[in-house]
């Protein structure tokens, strides 16, 4: 049946090879470890092109797999629910730029050149990224416009504090000239959105996850902690947090027409059920929530720095607030 | 956007050329005939109002949209229910909780599932067109969450059952012809056993329906007393003793479309709202939207409006593919209600003094959507609900 918020047997088969593929475990060590150089799983992120992540939403006749927003947000979640950190955002949705502007990199992102996000930083003129180490290409996203740039020479990547999320490598970058090769839009601008709130609801809905495994198995006052009412309502909101978030996402995925509006609301919705869920799991934790060795505080962090991202509250407020309410049917 | 459009692909907001002309047809109904003006809070005026909008329903073939052709109803696919519940609602028609509510939602579709033919032809036909309002006799002083506890009791004498004991907050039982009863019939092993589904005509000597004010000021309720009320035991709905599996077969309510027109006129009210910031200013002469603390509120009450939407969506999609409904309608049910009250405060709240006004439809809804997290399981059972059946959490005390 249309009007249909739950994947068919297809869609169903990506979300599987997403979770075959994305190991949470291992990204999480890794995440905890804060070594140095690139932050992607270099292993997982072949697999992901293999499995043509980045060309999901392209058309066949161009060398994707033809299918639509709704499966890209299926992986971005996947993504998120298991902090698998790496430019998958920034990729995809160079792919689909480079795809609109005939741009000669199409193939090249397709087969998994790492793809990094630069952001307006006002009023520097500069840009900002969270892909210093670990991008060959360049997407400058903005509301109404991209650009999709080669590599950048080193000199203009100049690295800033570590972010609390252990998965960005902040930088400044200093471009030499303005850019020229702007495609004007807000399509761009409007995916990136989508997925990156679709990365919080996984991470909202990973938390609940945590939440429920802890709390069914800690026992004190010798029972499970997850039988006491005040955990149980606690958890009871946290679950209502995260469908609210996945099942908005996806409804904003599959709606084609003034889709940025809805955009804006699932990232709102998203990074709110993400941040509070992560501080919730925590709570639940216990002692053992206070510790670097429990995950619960990756995804806190992972969080925070998604809802920044690309852009700051007050944008984010006037995007949702724009003209009156869309219609998703 | 998705090339998955085919019939019987899911993840997809398509809607074939059927559905569509089906949307038009239904949205030029609705915006000739749909009433303008606004319902009245009570007596004799609202329950003409909602028999008037019932039977207007009724004569254009729209009443029962879901229920069985053969009962009187549409027999809508699902599709067809979200289409018009949702246009329904855009169209402004009332969505309010009105006197033909538990008829429609509730009695009619229990009688459908679990009443023999000779009940079903009696009062089906009745509820669709207006003519028999009926009320909810479930919850008791004693027995509010705890449902399972009623002790309103009934004992078999001949080929009746005769009633005593007392409901409450039994919603516009002083206005109804009819009652869908829960009674105790015997104490079995558990308490779930030996409740009986009965028809209580509500003018059957022995039966008074005391009404309740709100804190809306209006008399939406009732306490009703039950003094040997002596009911035939063909009014009986399954089996005497059976009583708690008939009242649970309905309870998934129209497979989660039930509330859609209340959810989709939450956007609406969110719009006007917005609309209202964007025009009101303060001292200062600037508009109201340009304050943080204000677009904040009302960009989040946006946002989960349309979060609400598209979990109902996900529960309908669910239940299209399972034959039991399943408990995530709980959470829809949670972020619902909260947020048409957080909704209906900020509808006050942005008024300032203006916004007091007593009568006015901000006050009342403001109070009368305290019930929201109260009726049909409080938050708080809600929640309890989520945790031991979405999470699978243990059972809690």
């Amino acid at each position: 049946m249309p009007l249909d918020l739950l994947p068919d047997d297809l869609q169903r088969a990506i979300i599987d090879a997403a979770t075959d593929l994305l190991d949470p475990v291992a990204a999480a060590a890794s995440l905890r470890t804060r070594a140095d150089g690139p932050v992607r799983d270099l292993g997982v992120w072949d697999k992901a092109t293999a499995q043509g992540w980045f060309g999901l939403a392209i058309p066949e006749d161009a060398g994707g797999l033809g299918l639509g927003t709704g499966e890209l947000a299926l992986i971005h979640h996947a993504l998120g629910r298991t902090l698998t950190p790496g430019p998958y955002l920034g990729t995809t949705v160079a792919a689909t730029v480079a795809h609109a502007t005939g741009s000669p990199l199409l193939a090249e992102v397709m087969a998994g050149l790492p793809v990094g996000i630069l952001t307006t930083d006002e009023p520097s003129g500069s840009f900002r990224t969270v892909d210093r180490e670990d991008a060959g290409a360049w997407l400058v996203l903005s509301p109404d416009r991209a650009a999709l740039l080669g590599a950048l020479p080193a000199g203009a990547i100049a690295a800033t504090p570590d972010s609390m999320d252990p998965g960005a490598r902040p930088a400044l970058v200093t471009l030499d000239s303005d850019v020229e090769c702007y495609v004007e839009g807000t399509r761009p601008w409007t995916l990136a959105i989508l997925l990156v709130a679709a990365q919080l609801a996984g991470i909202a809905q990973a938390a609940v996850a945590g939440s429920v495994a802890h709390t069914s198995v800690r026992e004190q006052f010798g029972r499970p902690i997850g039988g006491f009412q005040m955990v149980q309502q606690r958890c009871a909101d946290m679950a209502t947090r995260a469908d609210a978030a996945t099942q908005l996402c996806l409804l904003a995925a599959l709606t084609d027409a003034d889709a940025a509006q809805l955009a804006a609301s699932a990232l709102l919705v998203a990074a709110d059920a993400a941040v509070t869920n992560a501080r919730d799991d925590i709570q639940n934790h216990g002692g053992m929530g206070f510790t670097w060795e429990v995950d619960s505080h990756l995804r806190l962090r992972r969080a925070h720095g998604l809802r920044a991202l690309l852009c700051d509250p007050t944008d984010l407020r006037h995007a949702v607030l724009a003209g009156t309410s869309a219609r998703a049917w | 956007m998705s090339n998955s459009a085919e019939p019987g692909a899911l993840l997809d907001l398509t809607l074939t050329a059927g559905e569509r002309a089906f949307r038009d047809e239904v949205a030029t109904w609705l915006a000739e005939n749909a009433p303008r003006e606004r319902r009245p809070y009570d007596g004799r005026a609202m329950v003409e109002f909602d028999r008037a909008w019932q039977r207007r329903q009724f004569d254009a073939g729209w009443a029962g949209i879901s229920w069985p052709a053969e009962y009187g109803g549409r027999g809508l696919s699902l599709v067809q229910q979200v289409i018009w519940y949702s246009e329904y609602a855009r169209a402004g028609a009332p969505t309010e909780t009105g006197v033909c509510f538990v008829g429609n939602a509730h009695a009619g579709p229990t009688l459908i599932a679990c009443a023999d033919e000779q009940l079903k032809q009696r009062h089906l036909p009745a509820i669709l067109s207006g003519e028999e309002i009926w009320c909810q006799g479930f919850s008791e002083p004693g027995a509010g969450s705890d449902l399972a506890g009623l002790s309103t009791r009934a004992a078999v004498d001949g080929d009746h059952l005769v009633v005593n004991g007392q409901k409450i907050w039994t919603s516009y039982a002083h206005h109804a012809q009819q009652q869908e009863l829960l009674v105790r019939t015997s104490t079995g092993a558990r308490r779930q056993d030996g409740i009986t589904w009965v028809v209580c005509p509500m003018d059957t000597p022995g039966i008074e329906a005391r009404p309740i004010t709100t804190i809306t000021g209006h008399d939406d309720f009732c306490a009703v007393f039950y003094d040997d009320v002596r009911i035939p035991l063909s009014n009986v709905v399954g089996t005497i003793d059976d009583g708690w599996r008939v009242a649970m077969s309905t309870l998934s309510f129209e497979r989660g479309t039930g509330f859609l027109p209340e959810q989709v006129e939450l956007v609406a009210r969110v719009d006007e709202l917005v609309e209202l910031a964007r025009t009101r200013t303060d001292r200062a002469g600037r508009t109201l939207i340009c304050d943080a603390g204000w677009a904040e509120r009302l960009a989040t009450a946006r946002a989960e409006a349309h979060a609400v939407l598209a979990m109902t969506l996900a529960v309908v999609s669910r239940n299209a593919r399972s034959t039991l409904p399943g408990p995530e309608a709980s959470m829809v049910r949670l972020l619902f209600s909260q947020l048409q009250q957080r909704v209906s405060a900020l509808a006050v709240d942005l008024r300032g003094l203006e916004g007091l006004q007593e009568g006015s439809p901000w006050v009342h809804d403001y109070l009368y959507l305290f019930a929201t997290t109260i009726a049909a399981g409080t938050k708080d059972v809600q929640r309890s609900i989520v945790a031991e059946r979405v999470l699978g959490l243990p059972r809690g005390r």
